[in-house]
């Protein structure tokens, strides 16, 4: 294509096409978050204030179905866990994928290769990081038998099926999953990190943990607020683990809210119910992601 | 000679510790790959006595890819990678040009459009979920490609990435383009696509995987067989009370395969692009 085509035909209506490109351009990815996001969650809201059951009907009916929800044994159990599985998680990540990232910092031989595989885990599905701990925790099966097997004959580990301890074989799966990808996060801050600053640190005397505690951890600050806004993205979503791992079992000791949403939805037929779940995390989720955003966009355009 | 013996020290520490993690990291997947290819009747017996051969097979067989590729699976296969590929390549065409515009042009409300756009998607699936299903069962989507591929052609992520990347090239050289009579089509398709290579790959990896992980919105919007998508298919394998960890074991060793072939290829513009380190 020659730089003249398209633009000899008619010039008059190509100078005007081109005058309202950026919205040409815009528009359908527009239309597409504003309909299907905001309009739908529109949506999601005016149905938790119907008596919807199997299909939406549209007459409004007041709290009701946050009166039966809140009413819900099963609803509080799901809140609960989202909040030991998401505490856990979130910090266990935190931990974890600091202390190897400030492991990977110290100029260590194969890097290239070691990030790889510290990454890898972005590439599993929950899914299958479910299937393979579904497997390691199964007492029958797993690491509870190769106990056994080694002759710790008194070892049990039956988390999987114990209704009280089930929630955090989903924490360890999820870390376990999750950690890595934090862990490169935390090591582009520390890169960004001023040699020098370190270098002054260890000629006034501190020593490497009060350099890191002190120094270079406080410098990291918005590293610490995306990391913290991804896992409590993963940590709501973490519905493919949950079914992966226990199906919300045992009964319904795992249940999150993800899980208790689609159960009512999908499976009870109870639309009112589940939407009003869906808007109960949509609350979370703003709670959070409302400051955050507030914050980054105060600190500057870009 | 303290301070190098505290050196030194502190370097087998932190060699341990890399090793200790590679092992719980990489364990697992290699377990799992390595009793797929075992008969099923040996993929449980030697974790009693732990040794050698709990680690190493001692008889190799396919009987259980065989099986895998024998049942639903391979269809998922199908569906999957054809829903992946369209999936970015429709997703890189309309997120970059819209990062494109949105780093380029100027308008009204541009700045008020980015925010909701990118807020649009932070927001937890699961409120948008049952008017999405809705309509895709009023529209009679349910059941087809469609229902996979069109929610997630837009991504706000994708879009930001792009936006980062048009914005770091001088305005100069759209104005002295413009100059020269190239239109806006050929400024985005013929000078800045082609120069935006590593984020195009970055963006591909992150879609790509995406969409391959997706098992929520199947799950409800792909129920028939005809159209079941490889997670799902993965978890159909053990939700049946008699597991098959054979055949469970092999399908998500193909699931683990297919995903990992875009990552090593990508992943170092990946890193790159999303600022997680130099490569």
């Amino acid at each position: 294509m020659s730089a003249s085509d398209g633009r000899g035909g008619a010039p008059g209506l190509g100078r005007r096409l081109e005058a309202w490109l950026p919205q040409i351009v815009v528009s359908p990815i527009f239309a597409l978050s504003f309909f299907f996001v905001y309009c739908f969650i529109g949506w999601t809201i005016y149905i938790s204030f119907t008596k919807s059951r199997m299909l939406p009907v549209y007459e409004l009916a007041g709290l009701l179905q946050y009166e039966r929800l809140w009413a819900t044994p099963r609803w509080y159990v799901a809140l609960e866990n989202l909040f030991v599985f998401g505490g856990l998680f979130i910090v266990g990540c935190l931990v974890i994928g600091l202390v190897l990232a400030i492991l990977l910092d110290q100029r260590i031989r194969a890097e290239g290769v070691l990030r790889t595989i510290y990454l890898y885990p972005m590439a599993l599905s929950f899914i299958v990081t479910g299937t393979a701990w579904k497997w390691i925790l199964n007492p029958g099966l797993g690491i509870e038998r190769v106990a056994h097997g080694l002759g710790f004959e008194n070892f049990k580990f039956d988390w999987l099926i114990n209704p009280d301890m089930a929630i955090y074989t989903i924490v360890i799966a999820g870390i376990w999953q999750s950690s890595g990808y934090v862990m490169a996060l935390f090591l582009a801050g520390l890169r960004s990190v001023d040699d020098e600053i370190i270098k002054a640190a260890a000629i006034d005397g501190a020593g490497p943990l009060r350099t890191y505690a002190g120094i270079v951890l406080p410098m990291l600050g918005p590293v610490f607020l995306s990391a913290i806004i991804i896992l409590t993205h993963l940590a709501v979503k973490s519905f493919d683990l949950v079914i992966a791992l226990t199906g919300g079992g045992p009964g319904y000791a795992t249940d999150l809210p993800a899980t208790f949403m689609y159960a009512y939805a999908f499976q009870r037929s109870e639309l009112g119910m589940a939407a009003a779940s869906a808007v109960m995390m949509l609350a979370t989720i703003m709670a959070i992601m409302v400051p955050y955003l507030y914050s980054e966009l105060r600190g500057g355009n870009r | 000679m303290h301070e190098r013996r505290r050196r030194r020290l502190a370097g087998a520490a932190r060699y341990a510790a890399l090793t200790l993690i590679f092992v719980v990291l990489i364990l697992p997947l290699y377990w799992f790959v390595m009793s797929s290819f075992r008969p099923v009747e040996d993929i449980f017996r030697y974790a009693n006595d732990f040794g050698i051969r709990t680690l190493v097979p001692t008889r190799i067989t396919l009987q259980n890819h065989i099986a895998v590729f024998r049942s639903e699976f391979t269809r998922a296969l199908f569906n999957s990678l054809f829903v992946c590929t369209t999936t970015v390549a429709l997703s890189v065409f309309v997120n970059s040009m819209a990062g494109f515009a949105f780093a380029v042009f100027e308008f009204r409300f541009k700045n008020v459009l980015f925010v909701l756009v990118l807020l649009s998607f932070m927001m937890p699936f699961e409120s948008i979920v049952i008017p999405l299903y809705s309509i895709s069962r009023a529209l009679g989507l349910v059941n087809t490609y469609g229902a996979l591929i069109l929610p997630e052609a837009a991504n706000g992520l994708v879009i930001f990435l792009f936006r980062q990347f048009f914005l770091a090239i001088p305005r100069d050289i759209y104005e002295a383009a413009r100059v020269d009579g190239a239109s806006w089509w050929q400024i985005y398709l013929r000078m800045t696509l082609p120069l935006s290579g590593p984020t195009v790959a970055a963006a591909s990896l992150l879609i790509f995987i995406h969409q391959w992980d997706a098992f929520f919105w199947p799950l409800i919007a792909a129920s028939s067989p005809e159209l079941v998508v490889v997670q799902v298919a993965v978890a159909r394998n053990m939700s049946v009370d008699q597991t098959n960890w054979g055949v469970l074991f092999s399908s998500a060793s193909i699931a683990v395969a297919v995903a990992l072939v875009p990552f090593l290829l990508l992943q170092r513009y990946y890193v790159r692009v999303v600022g997680l380190g130099r490569t």
